[in-house]
This record gives C-alpha cells, sequence and structure tokens, in this order.
C-alpha cells in the first residue's frame, strides 16, 4: 500500500526532517504513527500528500513509483487517499451537505451520483439529520466527522489523518477514533498521526514511533513509548 | 475542463455573486468606471479628430488667374489641378458668382448702393478655383506645382492657421494616445488585483480543493 526506502527529506534551510526513512504499510493495516513535535510526522504526511517532494529515496503508493510524480498526475493519486486535519479545515459558508459534496463536485462526479453518496455518507458518521447545519453550528467532534465523510465520500483507499483528535475533548476523540476503527474494518488503510498516547495504548495497533527524523520504534500491538 | 464542471463552475459563480455582494458591486463598479473613462477619452479624442479633419477640408487654397483668360482654359487647368492625389475637390466660381457673393455679403439691406455699378462687373478679374485639401500635409508642394503651371496670376493659401491646426490636432492625438494608454494599464491592473483578492479571499478553499484532489485547470479555470 505504501512503501518508504531510504526516504531523505531536507529543507531547503538545512533541517533534516526525516533520515532515511524505510517504511511498509501494508494494505488495510491501522497504524498511528507517534513522536515530539519536529520528530517529522507531518513531513511525512506531507510527502504522502505530494505536499513535498523526497529529497532522495524512493516512495511507493499502491506500487506505484510516485517519487518523482509529474505535477499533472498529482490530483489523481490524491484522490485515493482521504485527508482529515486537527482544525477541521470545513468552509464555513457550506452546510455539512455542501461541505462533503464538494469534495464529489472537485473531483467531477455526476450530479446524481453526488446525491445519492452524500447522506448516505453523512449518515455513516452520525450526521444524518444535521446535514442542512453550518460548520459554526456544530461541536468540534460533529465538524470533524464532517471533515471525516469528506474524506470517506470518494472512496479512499488510504485515510491519512493528522491529528484528527488534538482540537476534541477524550469523549469526543473515542466516537472519532471508533469511527475511524469502522472504516479501517471496510477495508480502508488508517494512518493516525497522534499526540494522544491514552487512544495508542489502549488500542494495541501498530505505532510507530519517530524522532529526529528517524523510526526509533515499530511494533505491531505497541504502545506510546515515547516520554513526554 | 468537462462541460460539467463548466457548468458547475458557472454555477457556483452566479450563486456566489449574490453571496458576496460588495464584492460584486466593489467589481463591478471599479471594471466600470475604468471602461467608462476610457470610453469617454476615446470618444473626446475621436470628435476632436473628426473636427479638426472637417476643418482641414474646409480650408483651402484659392486660385486666380491671368486677366483675359478664358473660361474653357480655367476648367483646363481645373481638370489638370484635380487630377493630382492631394487635392480633395474643387470649385470654380466665375467672376459672376463671384460678385453676386460679394454684393450678397456687402450690400444686402443697402441695395439702392449697387445702382451706380449698372451691370458692370467690378470683379471682372476674380474668377476663382477654390481648391480642398485631402492631404493638408502637402500644401506647400501643390502650391509649387500649381505655380508652374499656365495662366496663373495669384494664390492664397493660409498656411499659417492650417499649421497651427495640424500642429494642435497632432498634440491632441498624442495626449489622447497616451492617456488611453495609460488608462487601460490602470483599468488592466485593477482588474487583476480584483482577482488576486478574489484569490487571496478563497486561500482556503483552494488549499481544501488542493488535498481533496483537484486538478490545477479546476481550480485555476474560474480566475480567467
Amino acid at each position: 500500500m505504501l512503501r518508504l526506502e531510504n526516504v531523505t527529506k531536507t529543507y531547503p534551510n538545512g533541517v533534516i526532517a526525516l533520515n532515511s526513512v524505510n517504511l511498509n504499510i501494508e494494505k488495510g493495516e491501522f497504524v498511528f504513527i507517534v513522536g515530539s513535535s519536529g520528530s517529522g510526522k507531518s513531513t511525512l504526511i506531507k510527502l504522502i500528500m505530494q505536499e513535498l517532494k523526497v529529497t532522495s529515496g524512493q516512495l511507493y503508493i499502491e506500487g506505484q513509483d510516485v517519487t518523482h510524480i509529474s505535477r499533472r498526475k498529482i490530483p489523481k493519486l490524491r484522490r485515493k487517499m482521504g485527508v482529515v486535519f486537527q482544525d477541521f479545515r470545513l468552509l464555513d459558508k457550506m452546510t455539512v451537505y455542501s461541505n462533503v459534496a464538494f469534495a464529489m463536485k472537485v473531483t467531477e462526479t455526476p450530479a446524481r451520483k453526488i446525491r445519492r453518496m452524500v447522506p448516505t455518507v453523512l449518515s455513516m458518521v452520525g450526521l444524518g439529520k444535521k446535514m442542512k447545519r453550518y460548520p459554526n453550528q456544530l461541536s468540534g467532534g460533529e465538524q470533524q466527522r464532517t471533515a471525516l465523510a469528506r474524506a470517506l465520500v470518494n472512496n479512499p483507499h488510504l485515510l491519512l489523518a493528522d491529528e484528527p483528535t488534538g482540537n476534541l475533548d477524550p469523549k469526543t476523540s473515542w466516537e472519532i477514533v471508533k469511527l475511524l476503527i469502522d472504516i479501517n474494518l471496510r477495508g480502508t488503510t488508517v494512518i493516525i498521526v497522534t499526540h494522544d498516547s491514552e487512544i495508542v495504548n489502549a488500542m494495541k495497533k501498530r505505532v510507530v514511533t519517530l524522532k529526529d527524523g528517524h523510526i526509533v520504534k515499530d511494533e505491531q500491538r505497541g504502545d506510546y513509548g515515547y516520554e513526554h | 475542463m468537462s462541460i460539467r464542471t463548466f457548468f458547475y463552475a458557472f454555477k457556483e459563480g452566479v450563486i456566489n455573486l449574490f453571496k458576496n455582494r460588495l464584492m460584486t458591486f466593489a467589481s463591478i463598479g471599479t471594471i466600470s468606471a475604468c471602461l467608462l473613462v476610457v470610453s469617454i477619452f476615446y470618444i473626446v479624442s475621436s470628435n476632436v479628430d473628426y473636427m479638426v479633419e472637417a476643418v482641414q477640408n474646409n480650408i483651402g487654397i484659392a486660385v486666380f488667374f491671368d486677366d483675359g483668360i478664358s473660361e474653357e482654359n480655367i476648367l483646363e487647368l481645373k481638370a489638370i489641378i484635380e487630377e493630382r492625389p492631394e487635392v480633395y475637390k474643387s470649385t470654380y466660381i466665375s467672376a459672376e458668382e463671384a460678385w453676386q457673393t460679394f454684393k450678397g455679403d456687402y450690400f444686402s439691406g443697402r441695395e439702392e448702393l449697387l445702382s451706380g455699378f449698372e451691370n458692370e462687373n467690378p470683379l471682372e478679374n476674380s474668377a476663382s478655383l477654390q481648391i480642398f485639401m485631402a492631404d493638408m500635409t502637402r500644401q506647400g508642394e501643390l502650391v509649387t506645382y500649381i505655380n508652374s503651371l499656365e495662366g496663373i496670376r495669384h494664390i492664397r493659401e493660409d498656411r499659417q492657421i492650417t499649421d497651427i491646426i495640424k500642429t494642435v490636432s497632432d498634440m491632441i492625438q498624442y495626449i489622447s494616445i497616451v492617456l488611453i494608454a495609460v488608462l487601460l494599464l490602470i483599468s488592466v491592473f485593477l482588474i487583476s488585483n480584483t482577482v488576486r483578492i478574489g484569490i487571496e479571499v478563497r486561500k482556503k478553499e483552494i488549499n481544501i480543493m488542493k488535498f481533496i484532489g483537484a486538478t490545477d485547470t479546476f481550480i485555476r479555470g474560474p480566475f480567467w
């Protein structure tokens, strides 16, 4: 699904964010990526998202070498991935329904399919009755669910979550994580970057720990080993 | 861009015109103000141009002939002169016509003063040819040419007036070209600024579009 071979990312100012990272994530896996700020987690997400280019090494997504992918092919690659962020990134002027439908319009989906898919996905994340609300009328958890619905509506093979629970209280965080597990059970590969040690420790899933641009730990049923 | 995307962008455009009424108003306002100023200047300058041209066509040279020249000879000369490319048209004014005009201009209302002239024409030798120029700049050339013809007594030309008009019209033309260029530049700047503000306002939306997987054409299309 996702393979990094000796991936190094050096920023123009000389900072080495990732240093010869080797990582292999299989289809259908559920992986936590943990580490302190500046350990290279965000860089890793950005490399997968094609927001940044790899400095050296090889990056494969679904067997395809995307290390030097052309700018024109990037959108197609991104449609295979769904992303959610800590700050939700919803459009305030659009309703929940429109925010999710927006993702399908952008990918030029026929209107009939949009009308069918959006309510289905929204009821899956438990927002079936709040489709007409605007983001500022929703709680943080509901906003994150909207973002999740938007990420899922195009049926991604890979879901990237960058601190999805960073702005949420523990109870809401668990609801989001349960949703992510549901999504994973349907066959989508899920990669979560997080600081939430409680969730990581309780889940007993694969944990990849980054420190100073290196992978220092990679355990199946791991826990949050990083010291605060 | 597919047809569907085109219609989507169009629909969104119309909806957003109403959602962001102030922005719409500001954009329409600045653009129409610019176009208005440009077009007013264009109208003014083309009107001045037209007037100058009209004046040019009415200023010409008057050619007078030697004493005792016959009317046939004058008409022959007229035909020769009219063949010159810089001549717009020429009119023959016979001595009789000249006298009638003169009478009308100077003795109207005092016809009793004319009794002394009876049927004599004091302007007997005043048959003339009025020549209107097609190209005022070549007046000097034409005068030299006509002077070289036989039977010419005198040429009256308004060289000074034509020179002044030429200078003024040239000046107006240059000034209006410069002004229109400057105004067009300002319009282009204002329009591109409006578009840039539009992009700035939608930065978040564009960012979201990007990570959802919108193509560059899809994002940039509406800004063209």
